[in-house]
């Protein structure tokens, strides 16, 4: 699905510069759940960012299903996004003036579909997070996880190939986190690539394969191995 | 797509009435004061009478003081004539319709006892005056060079005075008294008032339209006295209301129609032949200087379309562009309070372009209504200057073109005013705005 090649990224101010990806390399093939985890600053949303096209990156490749990116134009770049790519944040970022409908209808709006094909898909992606009854409340009218549900909605709408998701539990308590949680394996049951972002140990071990993070660079480590050297230890 | 973008616009208005409105408002400040300047201007420096300019030719001649030219028209002549030479005129030009005239003030009332006195503008002119400014009758005509020989005491009235005084009846033969004088009704004009009033413009471009019209064969015997300026260079000799009449000062305007270029160049030849033969008789004490100028160059040498008009309509475009920096400065604050929405936006796939689109679509939004607005204020500033001005409705009524030109300029202002504050939020990177 996606493979990175010595990928760097220096963010420079007036005063320092910071190396927050530093020959990075990562493969994730079609069809995984990939959790990423490490420390504060490690550069975990760095590379979420690059992945997803929001930012762009100083050095390396990056191929993102079959296709090196790094040459294309805002156009292409926002139509890859647009296209192949859902987006959950921790913060949500819904859109305070839209009702949840026309929140879920903006990816669609940039597409381009009919009245109609908005219609159903709004209606399919409401009714597979369970909030179809709320599509005409403005975000503000509810809960912290409907929030992030009508955000996996959005994210969902566009029926993308790809899914990012950078702590999409960290403004959740822990019930709330679980029903994510459950969302995103459901769509990952339905074939869809998953990269999440978490600092929870335990969502991190439902993922089918864990990358770490650590000073920019991907330490990756089998889930597997970990479950035994756990084991070991013990 | 574009309807999206209006409705995106519209929620956004909605959403912070104050700031939507003072941007509204600023344009559509900007703009009235624009529209009724430039109305007014191009009022001033329209032609008064299209289909004639050419033809009607003001008479000068330069009867001013040896010692100082006339210093108040650029061509250094006085705009008006001394009563002897305009009877010299009228009595032996060569015979072109031509007329000289003056303005006066006189009480006017109905025959029979007890009617109210009102005092109104009369215009003492000749018989030709009619015909040649294009008045319209409404009932009967000129009077005719027998009434004027035989000294008859004879009106033509406007249509606003029949009114008053017959109920708009045919008055032909009819009699009103005027300054305590009986005259008969020998006609009525359509209300006439050409802007700017070409025909004398000593007491500004803009005035009521006149009352009446009386024969100015009649004015020295009756003694009329004149209420326009008068100029002199030489005090007059007598007392009375007659001294005038032989004085050296100015205070008649004077008009030949003339059909084209030999007809002008025999015209001026007279004047030429006539002011040697008054310099041979000890009048005019300057270098030979006489001109007929036509309607153009008349309001030229008037100057009624002066500096300070064109200096206001610059000013207002100032005051328009004024309105359109601080409109700069609304925008960019309203549009960078968009700025996480606009990274939530491009995550999802908008591109740089259609960011710029929806805010332009905004700024043009905005830029509608306040033109609209703005059409209002102006249709609002032009009522009153009619109100204050007794200009013809017809002159200073917003027409469509008027109308479709506020609402270019609207829109090209906020145009220019929202094409930084687009083009900067267009700049936001997706991932900017995107973290908690
Ligand atoms: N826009 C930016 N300008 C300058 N430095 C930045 C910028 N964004 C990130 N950084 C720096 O890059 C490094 C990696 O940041 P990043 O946000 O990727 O960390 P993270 O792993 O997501 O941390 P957290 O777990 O706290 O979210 C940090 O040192 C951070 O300060
Ligand atoms: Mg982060």
């Amino acid at each position: 699905m996606l493979a990175m090649n010595n990928i760097s990224k220096v963010f420079r101010t007036d005063l320092v510069e910071t190396h927050a990806l530093r020959d990075f390399n990562l493969q994730v093939n079609e069809g995984e759940f990939v959790s990423v985890t490490g420390p504060s600053g490690s550069g975990k949303t760095t590379f979420l960012n690059i992945a997803g096209l929001l930012d762009d990156f100083s050095h390396g490749q990056y191929v993102l299903d079959g296709e090196d990116v790094s040459g294309l134009n805002d156009n292409e770049r926002s139509r890859i996004r647009n296209e192949k790519i859902g987006f959950i944040f921790q913060s949500f970022n819904l859109i305070p003036d839209l009702n949840i409908r026309d929140n879920v209808e903006v990816p669609l709006r940039y597409r381009g579909l009919s009245a109609n094909d908005r219609r159903q898909r709004i209606e399919k992606a409401l009714s597979i997070v369970g909030l179809a009854s709320r599509a005409k409340h403005l975000p503000a009218q509810l809960s912290g996880g409907q929030q992030q549900r009508v955000a996996i909605a959005r994210a969902l709408a566009g029926e993308p190939r790809l899914l990012l998701a950078d702590e999409p539990t960290g403004n959740l308590d822990s019930m709330m986190a679980r029903q994510i949680m459950e969302l995103l394996e459901s769509i990952h049951s339905n074939g869809t690539t998953i990269i999440m972002v978490t600092h929870d140990a335990e969502l991190s071990r439902r993922a089918t394969r864990n990358v770490h993070i650590m000073d920019g660079q991907v330490s990756e480590i089998n889930l597997h191995e970990q479950m035994q050297a756990n084991v070991a230890q013990a | 797509m574009l309807l999206y973008e209006f409705k995106l616009a519209f929620k956004s208005l909605r959403k912070n009435p104050i700031l939507s409105s003072l941007m509204i408002g600023a344009i559509a400040l900007g703009i009235g004061v624009c529209m009724i300047t430039v109305t007014m201007f191009y009022l001033m420096s329209g032609d008064p009478i299209p289909h004639k300019s050419d033809r009607l030719f003001a008479v000068q001649i330069d009867s001013w003081s040896k010692e100082r030219p006339y210093t108040g028209s650029t061509n250094e002549m006085p705009f008006q004539l001394t009563w002897p030479d305009s009877t010299a005129l009228m009595n032996r030009a060569p015979d072109f319709p031509q007329t000289a005239m003056f303005k006066s003030s006189m009480i006017i009332e109905q025959l029979q006892q007890g009617s109210e006195l009102r005092r109104e503008i009369v215009r003492i002119t000749g018989r030709d005056f009619f015909s040649m400014f294009d008045l319209e009758f409404i009932y009967g005509t000129s009077w005719t060079e027998e009434m004027e020989q035989q000294a008859q005491q004879v009106v033509v009235l406007s249509e606003t005075v029949n009114n008053e005084l017959f109920n708009g009846q045919d008055s032909v033969g009819e009699s009103i008294r005027v300054d305590d004088r009986e005259y008969r009704v020998v006609g009525v004009v359509k209300d006439w008032n050409p802007v700017p009033n070409f025909y004398d413009l000593n007491n500004g471009s803009i005035e009521d339209p006149e009352a009446m019209y009386l024969p100015i064969s009649l004015s020295e015997p009756l003694a009329m006295t004149t209420a326009g300026n008068t100029n002199c260079w030489k005090p007059s000799t007598g007392s009375g209301p007659q001294a005038v009449y032989q004085s050296e000062c100015v205070w008649t305007q004077y008009w030949v129609e003339l059909k084209n270029a030999d007809e002008v160049a025999e015209y001026r030849n007279f004047l030429e032949g006539y002011y040697a033969e008054q310099q041979q008789l000890g009048r005019f004490e300057r270098p030979q200087k006489v001109a007929v100028s036509n309607v153009r160059e008349w309001l030229n040498i008037n100057q009624v379309v002066e500096n300070d008009n064109r200096v206001l309509v610059g000013l207002a475009f100032m005051f328009l562009s004024v309105c359109v920096f601080n409109t700069v400065g609304l925008m960019l604050t309203k549009f960078l309070g968009r700025s996480k929405e606009t990274s939530i936006r491009r995550a999802l796939g908008a591109t740089r372009m259609t960011i710029l689109r929806q805010h332009l679509v905004e700024v043009s939004s905005i830029g509608f209504v306040g033109g609209i607005l703005g059409l209002f204020l102006t249709w609002a500033g032009l009522s009153v200057i009619k109100f204050a001005t007794d200009i013809p409705e017809q002159l200073l009524h917003l027409d469509l073109q008027l109308m479709a030109l506020a609402l270019i300029l609207a829109l090209l202002a906020t145009l220019a005013a929202g094409l930084y504050p687009s083009w900067h939020i267009g700049r936001i990177s997706p991932a900017r705005y995107l973290r908690t």
